[in-house]
């Protein structure tokens, strides 16, 4: 069972996102309203991989990141950041974070079942 | 190569079973072509023997090769046979004695989705709930979903398209995982009876049925495994040491887990097998170069020496901020880019719009008040600053209306950019080339009308591509480049969205037109020598009518252009097509820009009250007893020189016709409908609204007779009647 | 396989071989309205199964084996076009 945490403040965006992947097999989703709720839930449990939105209320996108790539315990789960631009010093800063890789909104389905599926390592 | 053309013979059934037993998961399906030497026979062997007891058989087809000569005695003797089996096995071995046959006996691996395609011919189809359909679909609510299209399936004729489509919807969804994108393609195939199958399939168990020595790789996945490999490498950063970064072990580790995933995903074991020994490696010499190399080895091996320079992944050492970590987040400039634009749920706009249209409707309830304050209460000077708010109130709401129409706009270059692929897909089954030139796909128009565009224009590329650009061969003999060109262009003219097709093929043949409208009966042999040539193309409107005699390998009849003209008339647009011989044929849709509020006049009769569009009222009289005149079995009124037939308006509808009073007369509502005149007797005359009208749908979708309904300012819902119905039936 | 043949129907009983294809095939080609009665039989040999595939005789009876009934039969009548 591999479990994937969706974090982003518009429940819109989460809920779409857990339509796309829950089609993905043994995968279990969870969601997070903003960065603060994220890092105290992957504290509490293992996560095999994190969806990130950058623009989140008291904590964002880079500054989870930054805090899971600081901690040992956390620091190897794959993330995927979540952008609405793909400018150039955007996604600088996000690798600079510590994103596995980016996506910008509105997600193609299709592209990010399959960036998910391989990041679990899964040939899907 | 898989024959794909021998699958079609499978009946559908069938084929649906197979479909849901393999999504159950578990075992893959087989498909064996077996092809016996001629002289199998004749050397005593008995082939047939080496299938019949092959265990999991799930479809077996016969079939003889022709081309031998065939005298009584050495018939039998020459084996001719060819057996066409599908077999549901772990293994696709089968048999030691199916596999000694070679090439004579091919298996090839059966996907679920390549089970799944409708068949039969289209029929001419109108399905109001098809909205709520794609709503639900969208929505993924699989059970209501399932009942709308059961519920139709049995409405529709068994062995048409349509009905296999609803079939197969039906069987996906009760399938264990029912794959969306299946069912959205099945929906997409339903009114343009093109099947377009997904791209991926995606199903787990799917892959349980690759052999571990041949990891059956498309070239797709690789390709956005190459995607993942190289953020990895900008996640890594700098090639150099990488100095006082405090990030840097943790962004290590999180790379060395993506790649070792993303290796394993991909079958490349060797390499995912090597990682704990880069990440070592990389810590101890503090630089993440052993990695990097390990990653760009990957890149290479699938894909050639990868230019990274180009990839948006590309970050060169001096650029990459590591050494300076920024300070804790300040959202203030994110906030600010993001205030540019703002995101909105459709579902947001969508209530937003009902609710200005509950305000439009609701605002027609003061001149009510006025005139009940001047009638009921005597009061003039009140009735009159009532209807002086009014004219403000109104023109506020217009405004406001207006505003939140534009709200909904968006490019059709939503609806545009899906056709280059149909266009090449199309056109490459039929051997033809053609040249797709989009233009102007930056026009706006409401995202209702942007939505509806789809399936009519799929229609007009399959008659351009199927019936209307030449072969190639054909066009060089007429002169013209081998080459075809549709082109399609938008703009916007006044409050409405041109919308044209043109194609340079050999245009509409007009004598056939002429001929198929006699044979169908549509037209007289004289009728048609009065009109021009342009009149006769009008004819491929008529219901019914197909140019098309030759089954096309594209969908075995050409969909109609009535079809088309209903599902653009259904929007509120027109359609107009022309043709020059030789040189091609244009059609152009005019469409609303937003979708409009409309306004519609209330009539009594048989004791309720009924709607019409008030664009077809042409006035409203009332006649005394003595001129409503028997005219053969019906009844007519003579106006300004002219006959118009009249008919009570209650029997129309089946409802109970009022008693008229002896020397009362009859109140007549004259409408005009498609350039026709026709008088309907009703029991009175109300007032004329303003309304948003919404199509009948669910248990009431199937009256034709019925615009929709309306909500009046009181709250009441009426039902607004079709002209063109009524004129119908008459 | 023996064939048994009346004037107008054959009854097929056993496998076969080619020496019954060939005299099926002959006595079907006397007269094609002969009807071919497998009423009862067992595997068909493969050269039985060309000659009904090829000459297409209208067929009855239910037979014994049920990779013939269930698979073989139906096959041939589709090909047949339902005969």
């Amino acid at each position: 069972m591999r479990r994937i945490l969706l974090v982003d403040d518009s429940h819109t965006v989460r809920m779409y996102g857990r339509s796309i992947l829950t089609s993905l097999p043994e995968v279990q989703i969870e969601e997070a309203q903003n960065g603060i709720e994220a890092l105290e839930k992957t504290i509490a449990q293992k996560f095999d991989l994190l969806l990130v939105d950058v623009n989140m209320p008291k904590m964002d996108g880079y500054t989870l990141l930054r805090e899971l790539r600081s901690r040992p315990a956390l620091w190897s789960i794959p993330a995927i950041m979540v952008t609405t631009e793909d400018k150039e010093e955007d996604l600088r800063r996000a690798y600079a974070a510590g994103a596995s890789f980016h996506l910008s909104k509105p997600f193609d389905p299709e592209f990010l079942r399959r960036s998910v599926a391989l990041l679990l390592g899964e040939g899907a | 190569m898989r024959d794909t053309a021998w699958l079609r013979e499978v009946p559908e059934k069938n084929r649906r079973e197979l479909y849901t037993e393999l999504v159950e998961g578990g075992t893959p399906a087989w498909q064996l072509c077996y092809t016996p030497a001629a002289d199998a026979v004749a050397r005593g062997q008995d082939p047939l023997r080496l299938v019949r007891d092959l265990p999991g058989m799930r479809w077996f087809a016969l079939d003889a090769r022709s081309g031998v000569p065939d005298s009584p005695d050495s018939g039998p003797s020459v084996c001719r046979l060819i057996v066409n089996v599908i077999v549901v096995a772990s293994d696709p071995t089968m048999s030691e004695a199916l596999a000694s046959e070679g090439d004579r006996a091919v298996v090839t691996h059966l996907a679920p989705y390549d089970l799944c395609f409708p068949t039969g011919e289209p029929q001419p189809q109108d399905w109001p709930a098809e909205v709520e359909v794609r709503d639900l679909l969208k929505r993924k609510q699989g059970l209501a979903l399932w009942r709308v299209l059961a519920a139709k399936s049995k409405e529709t004729a068994e062995s048409s398209w349509q009905a296999s489509v609803l079939r197969w919807m039906c069987c996906v969804l009760e399938s264990v995982r029912p794959d969306q994108e299946l069912l959205e393609a099945l929906f997409a195939s339903f009114s343009t009876a093109y099947f377009q199958a997904p791209v991926a399939a995606p199903a787990a168990t799917d892959r349980s049925t690759l052999s571990p020595k041949e990891p059956s790789q498309t070239s797709e996945l690789r390709g956005h495994a190459a995607l993942l490999v190289q953020a990895q490498l900008a996640l890594l950063g700098p090639v150099g040491p990488v100095g006082a970064d405090a990030l840097w072990p943790g962004r290590l580790h999180a790379a060395a887990t993506a790649l070792e995933r993303v290796f394993r995903a991909v079958g490349a074991a060797e390499l995912a097998a090597k990682i704990s020994e880069a990440v070592a490696a990389a810590l101890e010499a503090g630089a993440a170069t052993p990695l990097r190399t390990l990653a760009e080895e990957a890149l290479r091996s699938w894909q050639g020496v990868p230019d990274l320079a180009t990839s948006k992944f590309a970050i060169s050492a001096s650029e990459h901020p590591a050494a300076a970590v920024p300070a804790p987040a300040r959202n203030e400039d994110v906030e600010r880019q993001a205030l540019r634009m703002l995101k909105v749920e459709p579902g947001r706009i969508d209530s937003l719009l009902g609710l200005v249209g509950e305000l439009a409707v609701a605002k027609n309830s003061l001149p009510f008040l006025a005139r009940r304050a001047e009638l009921d209460f005597g009061s003039r000077q009140l009735a009159r600053e009532i209807k002086e708010r009014y004219a403000v109130i109104n023109r506020i709401t217009e405004e406001l209306q207006s505003a939140v129409m534009h709200v909904r706009m968006m490019p059709l270059a939503h609806v545009f950019r899906r056709f280059p692929r149909l266009v090449r897909d199309l056109s490459a089954k039929l051997g033809k080339l053609i040249r797709l030139e989009i233009v102007g796909e930056d026009t706006e128009a409401d995202k209702g009308i942007v939505e509806e565009l789809f399936d009519p224009l799929v229609h007009l590329f399959r008659n351009s591509i199927d019936h209307g650009v030449e072969m190639p061969d054909e066009r060089e003999a007429a002169g013209k480049a081998r080459e075809g060109l549709i082109r399609l262009s938008a703009q916007h003219a006044d409050d409405r969205v041109i919308i044209e097709m043109r194609d340079d093929g050999h245009g509409i043949d007009v004598e056939r037109v002429r001929q198929k409208a006699i044979e169908k009966g549509l037209a007289s042999a004289d009728d048609l020598r009065q009109r021009s040539d342009d009149d006769i193309i009008q004819l491929i409107f008529a219901p019914g009518f197909s140019t098309v005699e030759n089954v096309s390998e594209l969908s075995g009849r050409g969909v109609g252009m009535d079809v088309v003209r209903t599902m653009v008339t259904r929007a509120g647009g027109t359609i107009t097509v022309t043709s020059k011989p030789q040189e091609g044929t244009t059609t152009r849709i005019t469409l609303p820009v937003t979708m409009a509020v409309s306004r519609v006049m209330i009539v009594e009769a048989g004791g309720t009250e009924v709607g019409l569009p008030f664009v077809n009222v042409r006035e409203t009289v009332h006649v005394q007893p003595g001129d409503l005149k028997h005219v053969g079995q019906g009844r007519a009124i003579v106006l300004r020189g002219r006959l118009i037939p009249v008919w009570p308006l209650a029997e129309l509808l089946a409802l109970p016709q009022t008693e008229t009073v002896a020397g009362e007369g009859t109140s007549v509502l004259v409408l005009r409908v498609d350039g026709h005149d026709l008088g309907l007797a009703v029991d009175g005359f109300q007032e004329t609204v303003d309304v948003i009208t919404k199509p009948l749908a669910g248990v009431l979708g199937h009256l034709e007779l019925f615009i929709g309904t309306a909500m009046l300012g009181d709250g009441r819902v009426l039902l607004v009647l079709d002209p063109k119905e009524i004129v119908r039936c008459l | 396989m023996s064939l048994t043949r009346g004037s107008d129907e054959a009854l097929i009983a056993g496998d076969g071989d080619l020496d019954d294809a060939r005299a099926l095939d002959a006595w079907l080609r006397e007269d094609p309205s002969r009807v071919v009665n497998l009423e009862g039989c067992g595997h068909l040999h493969s050269a039985v199964v060309q000659v009904l595939l090829v000459l297409g005789p209208r067929l009855r009876g239910r037979p014994a084996d049920p990779f013939v009934n269930q698979w073989l039969l139906p096959a041939l009548r589709r090909h047949c076009g339902g005969l």
